[in-house]
């Protein structure tokens, strides 16, 4: 992206985010004296995860433990390694889909089911989110290794990156606006953090006490292009907002892949705790 | 003059009259109460503000500004033997109703000492009172602001 | 998230005797405070939050906590003890409305 490109996005940048303010007070210690206390929620997710994990029997009568060991013990590591490419599924697949297709393919669920995927898809998701936060578990203290040998996995880095940087939507924002050239700004009291240089991703999936649930960074980013209109498709007219991209779409697994690949060297540390 | 017959006439119906709306009943019986930190203090300690010892052997670790008030950590932690307290109480000004909670200790704690996180429905004094054995009320208190964090 | 009433509590794995160490839990539980109202319909949502925590070493209460939905959301508690002896930390706890749970923890002292 040339030069001119970016001093016109970050003017623009700068312009539509009247509230921001330059980062010299002093970063309000909140969430740090909220670290501080040890212990936080999102313990208890991979708690109820582990759980879930050695205890949930599929239609086929199958747990999670039953092809990966109990506590999950052959998944160790598997998550520093994620997204990558799947030939069961010819996917690259971030945590999320993988554990929607290993539930579908493997214990049986319905993949068609739309009570089980209304339950399974949404915020806070049933299964999905304490699975995710327990296996994602399964690696702390471990280096982020994301590779990129499969060519799925070169082909939707690239789009990922380019996915960043573009600017889409009714606010014409990009990720990269708030998370690269503005980065170390605030926008009332949140620092806006830069996740490819700060490798953000070592701390999530996050219990996020905003909102008081955990969150996966699919969650995550398909919140932010809702919140910015930075996907366009199917705009709800009796909400006057626009939907979020479908759960498990490309859109969202290239931009994990962008952001995961960068935390490569990271160590893990899940559950983390964010606003 | 009402009739035996008919008072009893009126409480049967209003026995069951009850007893088909407990759920609407039960919750505005539960309904919460807004009350000002006087009456939290007398109905708690039996106490008013002036009643309260300010104290520097109690400690209240809090954040001075909160990005978000539905999460704030507090730690109350107090220099005096803990078998000299009956309680803590932990009280939040300016919330609808100031009572936070009571921490009732036992010698085997071995300190004062008490961890959670709390709700501010906005920027309020956090309250820490000790109600020692011999009567008196120590307490301390920490200003928390509370503003609003970032977007989504 | 799924269950309500789950608890998981945290001792230090290694204590010494006379060692004033620190009990931590965490409770997963909505505490509403009957203060909020449903988007959808804009009735008040019930008050629903734990309102007693009991803490038994050996059988012996140790502490007592009077909580309130001003408590957060999952929430967080963290009290100390003194180590006399081995033994088992039980924590009863409950709701306003009527939710009751315990969870046992065993406390090694050398």
């Amino acid at each position: 992206m040339g030069k001119r490109k970016l001093l016109l996005s970050a003017l623009t940048g700068g312009v539509i985010l009247g509230a921001v303010a330059t980062a010299q007070e002093q970063v309000p210690s909140h969430l740090q004296e909220l670290l501080e206390l040890g212990m936080h929620p999102g313990h208890a997710y991979v708690d109820e995860g582990r759980e879930t994990f050695n205890t949930l029997k599929g239609p086929n009568g199958k747990t999670c433990a039953s092809c990966h060991g109990e506590d999950g013990a052959k998944l160790e590591g598997a998550y520093a390694k994620m997204p990558r490419y799947y030939t069961d599924i010819d996917r690259v697949a971030d945590l999320d889909l993988r554990i929607l297709s290993c539930m579908t393919k493997y214990m049986g669920f319905d993949p068609k089911d739309k009570k089980f995927r209304k339950e399974f898809d949404k915020w806070n998701g049933r299964y999905r989110v304490p699975l995710a936060t327990f296996v994602a578990s399964l690696s702390n203290g471990m280096e982020i290794n994301v590779k990129l040998d499969d060519p799925q996995e070169k082909e939707l880095y690239k789009k990922g990156e380019e996915l960043w940087f573009m600017r889409v939507g009714a606010r014409d924002f990009s990720c990269g606006i708030c998370h690269t050239v503005l980065t170390g700004k605030r926008i009332r009291l949140q620092g806006l953090p830069d996740p490819v240089k700060a490798k953000v991703y070592t701390h999530w999936p996050a219990y996020r006490f905003g909102s008081d649930k955990m969150w996966t960074m699919e969650d995550r980013v398909r919140s932010c292009f809702k919140a910015y209109f930075l996907y366009e498709k199917k705009w709800d007219e009796k909400k006057d907002w626009v939907k979020k991209p479908p759960p498990y779409s490309d859109w969202v697994i290239a931009l994990e892949l962008y952001m995961k690949y960068a935390a490569n060297g990271g160590v893990v540390e899940v559950p983390g705790l964010l606003r | 003059m009402i009739s035996r017959r008919e008072l009893l006439k009126f409480a049967a119906v209003g026995t069951i009259a009850l007893t088909l709306v407990p759920g609407t009943l039960g919750e505005a019986l539960a309904a919460p109460k807004d009350m000002s930190l006087e009456e939290a203090l007398k109905e708690h300690l039996g106490a008013t503000l002036s009643d309260l010892k300010e104290s520097d052997l109690i400690h209240i670790k809090a954040p001075t500004i909160a990005e978000s008030g539905a999460n704030v950590p507090v730690q109350i932690s107090a220099n005096v033997p803990v078998d000299q307290v009956e309680a803590l109480y932990i009280f939040a000004d300016a919330n609808f109703n100031p009572w936070v909670t009571t921490v009732e200790f036992s010698p085997l704690n071995g300190e004062v000492f008490f961890a959670t996180r709390i709700k501010l429905a906005k920027t309020s004094k956090v309250r820490a009172v000790l109600k020692m054995k011999d009567g008196t009320l120590l307490a301390a208190a920490k200003e928390v602001k509370v503003t609003v964090g970032g977007c989504g | 998230m799924a269950r309500i009433g789950r608890a998981i509590v945290r001792v230090p794995k290694r204590i010494s005797k006379g060692q004033v160490f620190k009990i931590q839990m965490v409770i997963t539980h909505p505490m509403e405070t009957g203060r909020r109202k449903d988007k959808k319909t804009g009735q008040p949502i019930p008050a629903h939050y734990i309102d007693l925590v009991e803490f038994f070493f050996n059988d012996q209460k140790i502490t007592t906590l009077r909580t309130g939905p001003a408590i957060s959301k999952n929430p967080y508690f963290a009290v100390k003890m003194k180590a006399t002896e081995s033994g088992t930390l039980i924590i009863r706890y409950k709701d306003n409305k009527g939710g009751k749970w315990e969870k046992s923890v065993k406390v090694s002292v050398s």
